[in-house]
């Protein structure tokens, strides 16, 4: 592969990781827990289960 | 759920035994129940154990006083035979007004009677009818009330069950062992001893073919890559990153196979009341052992379990020491460090000094979450521990199907965790630790490998003396790195614990989520020639070199690492629960600052007792 491709595709994947830690660590600064909706505390399961 | 093609919404709330809330989940019930949090729900299903009719009736009589047209599922019939109970559900129907289905929920019986006695109820909207006493305000929890409510649930019984003799059942001989003050701690220790045992004994087949698996899938994505700096990323980044984590999952399935066997046969409950008497001393109760229990597996779900805890600021103080326990996340930091470090000696011939290791770690965070809860709690100025009632189920064999359903989400979740910040982190410590690359420095190099080429001498030679060059070129680059510079910067404040600058940084990296320590660490170590590639992480770790020519690990630096790993919040969800329930960041950054402080020092003073050993 052209090496100027490859460091493209580098660049772009570590960038990705950044990105994604990033915006991770900013949702759990808001509070969300950041581990799924399934462990996730805010509540809005609870909230659904009452508009039945 | 669909019957005769109509659908209804149905959702599932916190099992409660009283609308008169003490803990924030039967609060959110009555809130939801009454309407106070949007609408109310236009029919209820109200699921009672069989086993214990009086104390069931007691909270039925409360949800009838609510006016909602009402269905009454009557599970564990079989549980209630056993004890000698039989319920008739036709008469209690008759006595309460409403449709009554006996079910057995773990064998899908009767699900669909249910599901058509729902229907019809839901179809009529006829409001049920209770005796007709207080819910709300300081009526609702009068002694003249509660008595009431038992009395009118003695009376609807009459002529509902019939009671027989059958002796002492087989749960209440096996609890009087089990529960004993002392045989039931000695039984404890003995089964959470097996369990550390067998992740070691079962799971190494197990791990050595995953091994195989990792070494296999990289090589086959390395194979059309030719040497470049994307080739260096996916084997010193992801391969070594991900690959190095992703072996540990027979242990967590093991772990989790057994955590889920003894929740499944109804030990643990046994387990909190054993635990009840020492917490009791210490201001807590084993209300606060459950949520505790829980962190075993994942402290998240462990803090959310505290809302069951009534009082305030017994609920937090154990939301606070809840990440001491040890989470699985740290089980991979444990055996990794153990496997490389530890002999497996044989203690009395049978018990593997690794798995007495482990036990201790993992009994270590519990260990200090004693004191520290006391601390708290005499902080606060909290009283003595509320009174404690927990119902034990009886012992029944583990449903096959919910045990491994259980094993199967915990590994799903961790196999996610490596696919997504494990991958994202070992990118970042990769692209860290590989730039920037001096180009003085390269040629250097470039000039001593031209100049062994041109040398006479035999190829044997040349090619170990080519071989040292390339690491030492590895280790000068890492060096000079970005991780390189930052980790003697921040090293210092490590030393105590013996860390070299590169257990530094791979302990740095994993604040997010601490199992990337792993991942960070097989990046770390295979850029600077070892063979965390091939998945060869321990081997790596035993290899490695201090530019002094020193191991960078020793037993003594190994002990420090795990016991500083068993002590810090290093996981930012948990951190975020804390927030999110406590109601403040404060108790967040207590936790993250105590926890932290804790680790360094236990590390600390672990490191130097080692060495002061010869373990050093």
């Amino acid at each position: 592969m052209h090496m100027h491709l490859q460091n493209i595709i580098v660049l772009a994947i570590v960038f990705g990781a950044v990105f994604y830690l990033v915006r991770r660590m900013t949702r759990s600064a808001q509070g969300h827990d950041g581990a799924g909706c399934s462990k996730c505390s805010c509540n809005e399961g609870e909230k659904k289960a009452a508009q039945v | 759920m669909g019957i005769a093609r109509r659908r209804r919404r149905a959702g599932d709330l916190p099992g409660s035994y009283s609308l008169t809330a003490l803990s924030p989940d039967e609060a959110l019930v009555q809130k939801l129940l009454q309407g106070l949090e949007g609408p109310a729900p236009s029919a209820l299903l109200a699921i009672i154990d069989a086993s214990n009719p009086e104390r069931n009736l007691y909270f039925l009589s409360q949800l009838l006083d609510l006016g909602l047209p009402t269905v009454l599922a009557l599970n564990m019939g079989d549980v209630a035979e056993s004890k000698g109970l039989k319920v008739d559900a036709a008469a209690l129907s008759k006595a309460l007004g409403l449709r009554v289905v006996a079910v057995r929920a773990h064998k899908k019986d009767g699900i669909q009677a249910l599901a058509e006695a729902m229907e019809e109820t839901v179809r009529e909207a006829k409001p049920a009818r209770g005796p007709g006493l207080p819910l709300s305000g300081p009526g609702a929890a009068d002694p003249a009330t509660i008595r009431g409510r038992y009395e009118w649930a003695r009376n609807k019984l009459v002529n509902v069950i019939t009671r027989s003799d059958v002796g002492v059942r087989f749960s209440d001989k096996v609890d009087k062992v089990l529960t004993h003050r002392i045989w039931g701690v000695v039984a404890l220790v003995l089964v959470m001893g097996m369990i550390f045992q067998s992740i070691y004994s079962w799971s190494n087949p197990l791990m050595d073919l995953m091994d195989k698996f990792v070494s296999w899938g990289g090589a086959l994505l390395l194979k059309p890559l030719a040497p470049g700096i994307l080739r260096d990323l996916l084997s010193d980044g992801v391969i070594a990153g991900v690959g190095s984590i992703l072996i540990f999952v027979p242990q967590i399935a093991v772990l989790f196979f057994f955590i889920a066997i003894l929740e499944d046969c109804g030990y643990m409950a046994r387990s909190a009341f054993l635990m009840d008497r020492l917490f009791a001393k210490l201001g807590l109760s084993g209300r606060s052992f459950i949520p505790l229990l829980s962190s075993f597996a994942c402290a998240v779900p462990g803090i959310l379990a505290t809302r069951t805890i009534a009082d305030r600021k017994e609920r937090l103080t154990t939301m606070l020491v809840a990440p001491l326990m040890s989470c699985s996340a740290r089980l991979p930091v444990y055996t990794v460090l153990i496997a490389a470090f530890l002999p497996g000696r044989l203690i009395f011939g049978v018990i593997d000094q690794r798995a007495l290791v482990l036990l201790a770690l993992y009994c270590l965070g519990l260990a200090v979450a004693v004191p520290v809860a006391y601390l708290l709690r005499k902080r606060m100025r909290a009283g003595v521990a509320p009174l404690f009632l927990i119902e034990l189920p009886s012992y029944k064999w583990p449903d096959l199907h919910t045990v491994l359903r259980r094993v199967t989400e915990q590994c799903k979740e961790f196999v996610a965790n490596a696919g997504t910040i494990i991958l994202a982190v070992a990118v970042v410590v990769w692209a860290l630790g590989a730039f920037p690359r001096p180009q003085a420095l390269l040629d250097g190099f470039q000039a001593r490998r031209q100049a062994l080429e041109v040398q006479v001498a035999p190829a044997g030679v040349k090619l170990a003396e080519g071989e040292a060059l390339d690491r030492e070129q590895q280790g000068e680059l890492m060096r000079q790195s970005w991780l390189g510079r930052l980790g003697r910067v921040i090293n210092p404040v490590f030393e105590p614990l013996g860390w070299d600058w590169r257990v530094t940084m791979a302990a740095l990296a994993s604040i997010p989520a601490r199992e990337v320590v792993i991942g960070s660490m097989g990046t770390i170590f295979s850029a600077t020639g070892g063979d965390a590639a091939s998945g060869g992480l321990r081997k790596a770790l035993v290899q490695a070199r201090r530019d002094d020519g020193t191991p960078v690990f020793t037993i003594a630096v190994a002990l420090s690492l795990m016991v500083f790993f068993a002590l810090c919040a290093q996981c930012a969800s948990t951190l975020a629960v804390i927030r999110r329930e406590s109601g403040h960041w404060g108790w967040a950054a207590f936790t993250f600052s105590y926890m932290t402080i804790l680790a360094w020092g236990a590390g600390a003073i672990v490191f130097h007792v080692a060495a002061a050993f010869g373990l050093g």
